[in-house]
């Protein structure tokens, strides 16, 4: 068992200790997006060939952070494979925003604003580029007392010019950023509707308290306050904004319509917002093995 | 102790404000959202194209099309469509290219697989070319795969059997290649083995989603004395509402996406093919239908339950189920009216064969044109004004001249008995 703490704010006992919990939560959220990417790629039957890159590799890199996050005492071997999956996992973000970016800033050799909004998104893929960051770090042990240095066990140590710690908060902030400007983008689509704007106006808030928590060196308990409840409120925010875009996506008639699963309101989308939440709670936990 | 407001509040608020005002900004300035656009825009078509290069001077008018097209935007190139494999009999040397200058639901396939397969399943494939010449120009391979139609074994008169229709052979190809073929064209069979034609509908080289939408398209072939169905929209509430807003709805939005917002009443591509509220795209167009109109005595169709069940989820986008249900009653009883004087009809003339009286060749005689008639120009057009909204089409072009065609064949069928028993010659 395993009890975890957010600041002096919540006490929570788990069965499971906190960087396993991290690495399953990093397979659990590499499946999901897969499966969302399969989805949208579907919808034009995976052409180009190279729509099949990510959903050849995510199933690959889910199964090695489970696999780690169950093992006691994960081999050489085993982890050389992940950290390499991992890396590939943060290539697959790069080269899918490239070629996001690629079909929507010139499908005719210039910049049209109807394409950036309702083209391909450009920033979707560096989901898998942060999740697969998260994989690496999860990996990762920090030399005691020595901030920065980093200890892939079996592999080697590594020095990062900031702590283990701030690297994933670090990574919560800049998922919530590229998930509001996403949001931003997409919701443009059909004009800014007072729900739509609820998306936007949490996660540039929520942005900005997590990046302003990552450039402080010292925070106080009103800080500490303000992280904990905008993660709790982050959690809220994306169940909303799945009920939003399935009501949309039942169109009034509460009937299942897979294209309009696919090409209208994406269902899983909001649940981002959950996801760094939790992830957000998660990385700033301090958490002590109990006998 | 003084509680000072947290700096992550103040930062997070602030910087959400600023953020807030930035994005109104940028909606209101002219080139900001006003900017985005659902439509096509043209794009300056990519100079390395070997095609572009010459065709821009020989049929400037494809290039200039094609260019401002979404497929071009999509990035998709002359030669995906038009180069074939050295094998294709469709296919021939051009320009250091094999290629074809018709391509094919083969070649579209290639990139929509989905659609070439529900267009294959339905009434516009084969179907609607085995209703002028059977089956007689597909290949084996070509007539499994129509079996697998569960509405490809009917002729256009209800008979099993798909053999050449009569008037196709009478006219013969003076005539038939400027008429029937023109529309039942969409259906022929292709010597690289596919059958049909997307460009029926997706008119090249623009390939418009607006196109496909508008009923113009699909009055090209429906409409007429045998399928009005062109002129029973335009009399319809449908049409009307159309015809005077039509110019305000977003013809372009995307496939998956079409909602009572970017199109308030229904064309034909909305109830019978668009994804809309519950039901998915579709381009098998007796998808959501339950019966054989065209037919001379109409039946239901193989799955009647789910497609009559798939049309009323389209009409509930905008109707109350008892206003649905009323409907479709009323229209059935129309039909039912119609079968009741069309089988009378038939009664009559296979009475007339039986006693020897005309042969049972179609067409032979004039009491078989009117027959034809009575079935094929007002009974039809009874039954498609009942299930399309057209009131006068039900009345004035469709029952009452089918009442006073009725009248006529049996007083021909009376002056025919007449005089075969008298000895004359029909």
């Amino acid at each position: 068992m395993s009890n975890i703490e957010i600041f002096h704010l919540a006490n929570l006992k788990l069965p499971i200790e906190k960087n396993r919990l991290l690495m399953l939560f990093v397979g659990i959220n590499l499946m999901f997006t897969g499966i969302d990417v399969a989805l949208a790629h579907s919808i034009n039957q995976f052409i180009p060939v190279y729509e099949w890159i990510p959903v050849f590799y995510f199933p690959f890199g889910a199964l090695s952070c489970i696999y780690i996050a169950f093992r006691n005492k994960p081999g050489r071997w085993s982890s050389y494979l992940h950290t390499i999956l991992m890396l590939i996992g943060v290539l697959v973000g790069i080269v899918g925003t490239a070629f996001h970016a690629n079909a929507v800033l010139n499908p005719g050799g210039h910049l049209t604003w109807s394409w950036i909004v309702f083209g391909s998104p450009i920033l979707a893929p560096l989901a898998f580029s942060g999740i697969s960051l998260l994989g690496l770090y999860a990996m990762t042990e920090e030399v005691e007392s020595q901030p920065g240095k980093l200890e892939i066990k079996g592999i080697g140590i590594f020095k990062a010019p900031i702590s283990r710690d701030r690297h994933f908060l670090w990574l919560v902030g800049l998922g919530f950023a590229a998930s509001t400007l996403t949001s931003v983008i997409d919701h443009a689509q059909y004009g800014y509707t007072f729900y739509k704007l609820i998306a936007i106006i949490f996660g540039l808030f929520a942005s900005s308290v997590v990046i302003s928590l990552c450039v402080s060196k010292n925070w106080s308990k009103g800080d500490e306050t303000v992280y904990f409840w905008t993660m709790m409120a982050a959690v809220v925010v994306g169940v909303l904004g799945f009920g939003f875009h399935l009501s949309a996506d039942l169109a009034g008639t509460g009937a299942f319509s897979l294209e309009r699963i696919l090409a209208f309101a994406p269902v899983l989308a909001p649940l981002l917002f959950c996801d760094l939440g939790l992830l957000g709670l998660l990385v700033v936990s301090q958490t002590s093995r109990k006998n | 102790m003084e509680r000072q407001i947290p700096k992550t509040l103040i930062i997070g608020i602030a910087v959400t404000v600023f953020a807030i005002i930035l994005i109104y900004l940028f909606t209101k300035f002219p080139g900001g959202s006003q900017g985005i656009s659902t439509g096509t825009e043209t794009v300056s078509y990519g100079g390395s194209d070997k095609c572009a290069s010459c065709h821009r001077r020989v049929t400037p008018a494809i290039v200039t099309q094609f260019a401002g097209s979404t497929m071009a935007k999509a990035g998709v190139k002359c030669v995906d469509c038009h180069v074939v494999e050295k094998n294709n009999p469709l296919g021939k040397e051009h320009e250091g290219f094999f290629i074809t200058t018709t391509p094919t639901p083969k070649n579209c396939a290639k990139c929509h697989p989905a659609e070439t397969k529900q267009f294959d399943h339905s009434r516009h494939g084969a179907p609607a070319w085995i209703a002028l010449n059977g089956l007689a120009d597909f290949t084996p391979e070509q007539k499994k795969s129509i079996d697998r139609i569960p509405e490809a074994n009917r002729g256009p008169n209800g008979i099993i059997t798909a053999t050449r229709n009569s008037l196709f052979d009478i006219e013969g190809p003076s005539v038939t290649p400027a008429a029937c073929e023109t529309c039942h064209s969409i259906g022929k069979p292709n010597k690289d083995g596919s059958i049909g034609n997307c460009n029926k509908c997706h008119l090249r080289h623009e390939f418009k989603l607006e196109q496909v939408r508008k009923p113009e398209i699909c009055g090209q072939c429906h409409l007429g004395p045998d399928h009005p169905q062109a002129e029973i929209y335009e009399e319809s509430a449908h049409g009307v509402m159309y015809q005077t807003d039509g110019e305000k709805w977003n013809w372009s939005q995307k496939p998956g996406r079409l909602t009572v917002s970017d199109m308030p009443a229904p064309t034909c591509a909305t109830c019978h093919m668009s994804g809309f509220g519950s039901q998915g795209t579709t381009h098998d167009v007796g998808e959501r239908l339950s019966k054989f109109l065209f037919a001379a005595v109409t039946t239901d169709r193989p799955n009647n339950i789910e497609g009559r069940e798939a049309m009323k989820a389209i009409c509930a986008n905008c109707h109350s189920g008892p206003f649905i249900d009323n409907f479709y009653s009323r229209a059935d009883s129309v039909t039912s009216f119609v079968n009741k004087k069309v089988q009378e009809a038939t009664g009559i003339i296979n009475g007339l064969v039986k006693d020897g009286i005309i042969t049972s060749k179609p067409f032979e005689n004039q009491i078989s044109f009117t027959a034809f008639d009575l079935w094929h120009y007002y009974g039809r057009t009874a039954k498609f004004g009942a299930y399309m909204q057209g009131a006068d089409y039900v009345q004035w072009h469709g029952v009452y001249p089918l009442l006073k065609e009725l009248n006529k064949l049996k007083e021909e069928a009376q002056q025919l008995r007449l005089r075969h028993k008298r000895g004359a010659r029909p």
